[in-house]
């Protein structure tokens, strides 16, 4: 696994953005039986989520967020140097949503922007890259807006993910700053999954074809198209079994970390079963194992800010020092996770 | 764990039924409780044991006892 350590990033603030649509399964559609669908949250966990309307977009919503950030901080627009939008759920194919982020949020043209299409482990990798940047001065002042709509990619009636996944974006204020604690990143990558988290039909592999968006029947009893998101829910636990807790040993010995000196482990939300099952394979105490999924679903990429920005304001606006694990992990198969200590952070919220 | 335990385990926190009403002979596609959350929680239950497999495989197994021939190994007598 590639493993990092990045000096002289500060976070300032979080924002994130939900949908105004706070939507209970049980009110989501009457494909599935209320037997079924209590079946479903009990092991998913998930019993509420925010989904956007049809209008409305990933970079709508981190655009929201974003706005609330500068104005928070009183970071002037044409000092931003860089703004990099994570999202599996963008504007367009082209150009690249971060490049009409810039343009809607008025951000100087000196400002670089560029996209970078990963899920699960978004957040942290697009942490990495505003962070390699902006280590050696050369950039200040990043934006990370980290978010998705998988809303919009699931079919109604595949129960795999129907009741799991909701909508959220976030917006992460970088600076550079000297003489701070180092965060260390470990990533790594297996795109033998690729087969397991998928929408097969969106991109130019599978080129579109007349009936890639007619929904019909699948082997596993789901009814999608070719255009929806497929998930191998019983492969994509194997794969967690199989890597997370290495790379939760992995990134505590790269910055020197004990378990004990972990204040909070922030792990995507991917789902209840998951999570209860890490958590008695860790040898971390439950306390610090963060969770939030019952009310906002499975938020992709943005998950991890969700749960700082829900869980963790009142400690991470102080100044006393939080030692901070942040795991991502999940589709390509792609993992990465940080280790960092914040404090006093201007601005942290959750918008909707 | 012996095979008794395994099966107790399979009713109580897989298919989620009242204990002694499976037995290994049965055939999973005909029991109601027995889908795609099944095989995840199987796959946690024998990843307990150790054992590691891939869905596909569970997906080949025809009754309760193919899936404990998967974990024969680690049963106690």
């Amino acid at each position: 696994m590639a493993r990092l350590v990045l000096e002289n990033i500060s976070i300032r603030g979080i924002v994130c953005a939900l949908p105004k649509n706070k939507i209970n399964i049980n009110d989501l559609n009457d494909s599935f039986s209320t037997k079924e669908i209590n079946k479903i949250s009990r092991m998913t966990g998930v019993k509420s989520f925010y989904r956007v309307s049809e209008d409305q977009t990933t970079s709508d919503l981190c655009i929201l967020a974003a706005e609330r950030l500068l104005t928070s901080l009183e970071w002037d627009k044409s000092n931003i140097d860089g703004v990099i939008f994570v999202s599996q759920t963008p504007d367009y194919v082209l150009p690249a949503t971060a490049c009409v982020i810039q343009a809607k949020l008025g951000l100087s043209e000196e400002c670089i922007a560029f996209d970078i299409n990963l899920g699960c482990s978004g957040y942290v990798y697009g942490m990495m890259v505003a962070a390699q940047l902006i280590q050696t001065g050369n950039l200040k002042r990043v934006l990370l807006l980290v978010g998705d709509t998988i809303s919009k990619i699931i079919s109604p009636e595949d129960r795999s993910v129907n009741f799991l996944f909701g909508d959220a974006g976030s917006a992460t204020a970088l600076e550079f700053e000297r003489n701070v604690s180092g965060i260390s990143v470990v990533a790594g990558t297996d795109g033998t999954g690729e087969k397991n988290l998928i929408t097969p039909a969106r991109g130019f592999r599978n080129i579109r074809t007349g009936d890639a968006n007619i929904r019909k029947q699948a082997t596993d009893g789901n009814i999608r198209s070719e255009e929806d998101l497929y998930m191998n829910g019983s492969e994509i636990f194997n794969f967690t079994l199989d890597r997370v807790p290495q790379l939760v040993a992995n990134i505590l010995e790269t910055h020197g970390w004990e378990t004990d000196d972990v204040d909070y482990l922030v792990l995507h939300q991917a789902n209840k079963f998951i999570l209860d099952y890490l958590a008695n394979k860790m040898d971390i105490e439950k306390k610090k194992i963060l969770s939030n999924i019952e009310e906002y679903g499975n938020t992709s990429s943005a998950s991890i800010p969700l749960l700082i920005t829900t869980l963790l304001r009142d400690r991470v606006l102080s100044n006393k020092p939080v030692n901070l694990c942040l795991v991502g992990f999940g589709v390509g198969y792609s993992w990465a996770a940080s280790a960092l200590t914040v404090q006093g952070l201007k601005c942290v919220e959750v918008i909707n | 764990m012996n095979k008794q335990q395994f099966i107790s385990e399979f009713e109580e926190n897989v298919l989620m039924v009242e204990p002694g009403t499976i037995n290994g002979e049965m055939i999973l596609e005909e029991i109601e409780e027995w889908d795609s959350m099944g095989i995840v929680s199987t796959l946690a239950l024998i990843d307990g044991l150790n054992v590691r497999v891939s869905a596909d495989v569970l997906n080949k197994c025809i009754t309760v006892n193919d899936i404990i021939s998967l974990v024969t190994d680690k049963l106690e007598e």
